[in-house]
């Protein structure tokens, strides 16, 4: 432990020397058994308040406050705009700095490529993941379209309006899978700035269908709305009768990831803790329950399988982007 | 009845002394947050949320609540003191409360807003307690094109706004649409006018804008004539708020359409108590007997802007209770709040938790009339820091305006931009440009263009859309007959003229 110790000031010492050029603080004091932040950590969030983003973000904040698990506040602090840029760039701008973390939602792979920023995902260090999000194809109840059958033989015939969060944002982007793997006639996909402010255009049936996420729609189920299908690649145990995409014969699945990411550079040491404290938090009963509510798959990975997993999610993200045509 | 038999038992858990507690604290930190431009209701909510997760899910959201009334209510004051809008909301309440204040009658403008503004959320309440699912029913239909016929509306309320000059109302108000499109496009995803530029693509924030044009604008423009705050006197004796109610009651039409506006525009998702508060001061200028009186300190100013907001506030909650949408940013916050404290919000919220809702209800009431109490009573407390010496008081204002516009978004752009701003708040009023126009345009031209865009989306690029559904149809037929009346009434009045000496001769 001693050792370990050491090797946090050694390295905290060669960060402060290489970027300042100045041995100027002093990390010893009594020895601690690891890392751990000395100062409020700011919660980076890609996205505006009353977002998903930022829901998690005072959740997991709120949490750790509940349960004490660690020394100091998480202080969230939006950084909206840009469809994530602003945050991002602001987090880049914090290399090697180990109290701020940033929380992130698909934009976190999609905004660089739309936008051909001067960064993506392999500058910053990726801590964990703590949820999958889900996405279900929803119509109105009144709607005469009960099953995607139909919704398919409908959307072959004329362009159906659909609603979703944000333009070349992951609500597009599976509706623009699903016409590429379906064949269906482009549709009429109509931005709005939220979630809910979609959920409300379907339920006020402005817009035939949408893929909310289930947090944003579920409270108008059975009611108000019909779920057709899910984008997830297993079932949910909260629907067991619920298909998804594939099992219909339509090989969509798209999942979005919630998870953690750092700065560039950040101290391994650092890296360690969040994802541990993280850990602590995805067990915690009132995180679990919540999850189970939203449907949100528990999937929970530390620092290397997540980093892997991003890579991946990176391709596939490029990949759909370009077939889409939103970028030569 | 089943109704007042809820607002009764919400009352029993409302006026516990814990909840009573609670509901105080809550509002004085929001006149607090209120108070301090830049930090909005929103960011307070969210900032004080974490407070609330040892507190039972009652006691959290009539906590949350009472900071929106509070914030609400301590919105006015800075705008009325100081010109430097407290919230975005209260830009409205500047036009006519500020020059009030520096006529000597700082006491009665805070009185102007706070009165009518409680008996508005009063009104609001009321409508929320007996009607709020129906309401939310009719809210849903209202769908982009019927968001941009309420918006275009708003327009055609400021077309006589701008005092002086039309073309250079136009050129305001252009300057503030550009300014407006800066950033990402929602609906095409494209950056617009960035100079790829990253920090642009999150665009210009209106807050920034107003705090800078009108707030630094006018201390520079003070600094230059003499460096001193006239109207330092206010107090507000119980003959003022007498006064104050009979004022009220002279402008009751005023007061009635900011109130029912207001709440409306509440109600609808996605619109808010800033375009409510802009609509009430634009019509209610339109129909005043006293048009030439407003922007100098006219009281029907204040009263249809304070009330709109207020009502506002409390409309935005009602498609959060009923249904789980949140009709504005702070009561997406407060959705978020309900998943940590446990309860999942949507339509069998208002069945299933009915302590909750109706507690909800009843600390509403409370909560405002805990409000305007505070507020009465520390009108002269505000007053007084009037009497600061402008040396000492100017720089604190700048600080407040700089730490309020770096809360905005977290940014110190935002501070250069407040800089930026207040020159060029200071360059309209040197050459007689119109601010409010600018300011209007910059806030409501961003969402009015979302909802032309997405309407045309639905309707395949027809602007028929806007005739064959039956709501949007009114709503842009008045705004229309709006926009040319100017135009049209002196032709109509010249026609009226040449046709009597016409028909004379042959009678």
């Amino acid at each position: 432990m001693g050792r370990n110790s050491v090797r946090v000031s050694m390295g905290l010492l060669a960060t402060v020397f290489l970027s300042v050029g100045l041995v100027a603080v002093t990390t010893d004091g009594p020895a601690r058994a690891a890392w751990q932040p000395s100062k409020p950590v700011e919660f980076i969030i890609m996205a505006g308040q009353g977002g998903g983003a930022d829901q998690y973000a005072r959740l997991i904040s709120g949490l750790v406050e509940k349960h004490k698990l660690a020394p100091v506040p998480f202080v969230p602090v939006n950084k909206d705009g840009g469809a994530g840029a602003v945050a991002m760039q602001y987090v880049k701008g914090k290399e090697g700095d180990p109290h701020t973390i940033m929380i992130t939602l698909s934009s976190f792979l999609m905004t660089p490529i739309n936008q051909k920023l001067p960064f993506n995902y392999k500058d910053y260090t990726p801590i964990s993941l703590v949820a999958l999000d889900n996405f279900f194809l929803w119509v109105h109840k009144e709607n005469p379209i009960t099953n995607v059958r139909e919704f398919v033989a409908e959307a072959r015939k004329r362009p159906m309006t659909v609603g979703g969060t944000g333009s070349k944002q992951e609500d597009e982007l599976i509706f623009s899978f699903f016409e590429q793997k379906a064949g269906l006639k482009p549709f009429k996909y109509v931005p709005f700035k939220g979630g809910g402010t979609v959920a409300a255009n379907l339920v006020g049936k402005q817009v035939e269908s949408t893929v909310n996420n289930p947090s944003e729609a579920l409270g108008f189920h059975p009611d108000k709305v019909r779920i057709l299908a899910t984008f997830a690649e297993k079932r949910h145990k909260q629907f067991p009768d619920l298909q998804t995409m594939r099992e219909l014969g339509y090989d969509i699945t798209y999942q979005m990831l919630r998870g953690v990411f750092g700065p560039p550079k950040m101290p391994v040491e650092a890296r360690d803790y969040y994802a541990g404290l993280l850990r602590k938090v995805f067990d915690l009963n009132d995180f679990q329950d919540f999850l189970e509510k939203n449907v949100l798959d528990p999937s929970f990975m530390g620092p290397e399988e997540f980093g892997r997993w991003v890579a991946g999610q990176h391709d596939l993200h490029e990949q759909i982007i370009k077939k889409a045509g939103w970028v030569k | 009845m089943e109704a007042l038999l809820n607002l009764a038992a919400g009352f029993e858990i409302a006026i516990s002394p814990y909840n009573l507690l609670i509901a105080a604290v809550g509002v004085f930190l929001g006149v607090i947050i209120g108070v301090l431009p830049g930090l909005g209701g929103t960011s307070g909510v969210a900032i004080l949320l974490p407070l609330t997760f040892t507190m039972p899910p009652t006691s959290a959201i009539v906590f949350l609540s009472c900071i929106y009334w509070g914030a609400l209510f301590g919105g006015a004051i800075t705008s009325i003191l100081f010109n430097i809008p407290g919230e975005p909301w209260s830009v409205a309440v500047m036009f006519d409360g500020y020059p009030m204040a520096r006529g000597g009658r700082a006491g009665q403008a805070l009185a102007l807003a706070f009165i009518p503004g409680f008996l508005a959320a009063f009104i609001a309440i009321l409508l929320f307690t007996f009607f709020a699912p129906p309401l939310a029913e009719i809210a849903l239909r209202f769908g982009p094109p019927e968001t941009f016929a309420i918006l275009l509306l708003a327009f055609s309320t400021f077309t006589g706004l701008g005092r002086g000059s039309p073309m250079k109302t136009i050129a305001s108000a252009a300057l503030g649409f550009i300014l407006a499109s800066v950033g990402l496009d929602i609906v095409t995803g494209q950056p617009r006018l960035t100079f790829d530029v990253i920090i642009l693509l999150s665009g210009f924030s209106f807050i920034t804008a107003s705090i800078g044009a009108f707030g630094v604008g006018e201390i520079l423009q003070s600094a230059e004539e003499r460096l001193e705050f006239r109207g330092a006197q206010g107090k507000v004796g119980l003959r003022d708020l007498w006064l104050t109610v009979r004022q009220t009651g002279r402008c009751i039409g005023t007061f009635i359409t900011g109130t029912v506006l207001g709440f409306w525009i509440g109600v609808l998702p996605g619109t808010g108590a800033t375009p409510a508060s802009f609509m009430a001061y634009g019509l209610a200028k339109q129909y005043s007997r006293h048009p030439e009186k407003f922007g100098s300190g006219a009281p029907e100013g204040i009263i249809s802007t304070q009330s709109a907001a207020q009502s506002a506030g409390i409309g935005a909650l009602l498609p959060m209770v009923t249904l789980g949408i949140p009709g504005s940013p702070t009561a997406a916050v407060m959705l978020g709040g309900l998943y940590i404290w446990g309860l999942t919000p949507g339509p069998a919220l208002f069945v299933e938790q009915k302590d909750f809702v109706w507690g909800l209800i009843a600390s509403m009431y409370i909560g405002n009339a805990m409000g305007v109490l505070l507020c009465l009573f520390l009108v002269p407390l505000f007053a007084a820091v009037l009497r600061v010496p402008a040396p000492i008081l100017t720089p604190l204002i700048i600080l407040l305006s700089a730490i309020g516009a770096y809360a905005v978004k977290n940014t110190t752009l935002d501070v250069w931009l407040l800089l930026v701003f207040g020159a060029l708040g200071y360059i309209f009023k040197k050459l007689n440009y119109p601010l409010a126009p600018f300011v209007v345009a910059l806030v409501l031209g961003d969402m009015t263009e979302e909802a032309l865009r997405q309407s045309l989306i639905m309707s395949g690029g027809s602007l028929t859309i806007f005739f064959t559904r039956p709501i949007a149809a009114i709503g842009v037929a008045i705004a229309l007959v709006l926009f040319f009346l100017p135009a049209l009434a002196p032709l109509a009045r010249r026609l009226l003229r040449s046709a009597r000496p016409a028909a004379a001769p042959g009678s």
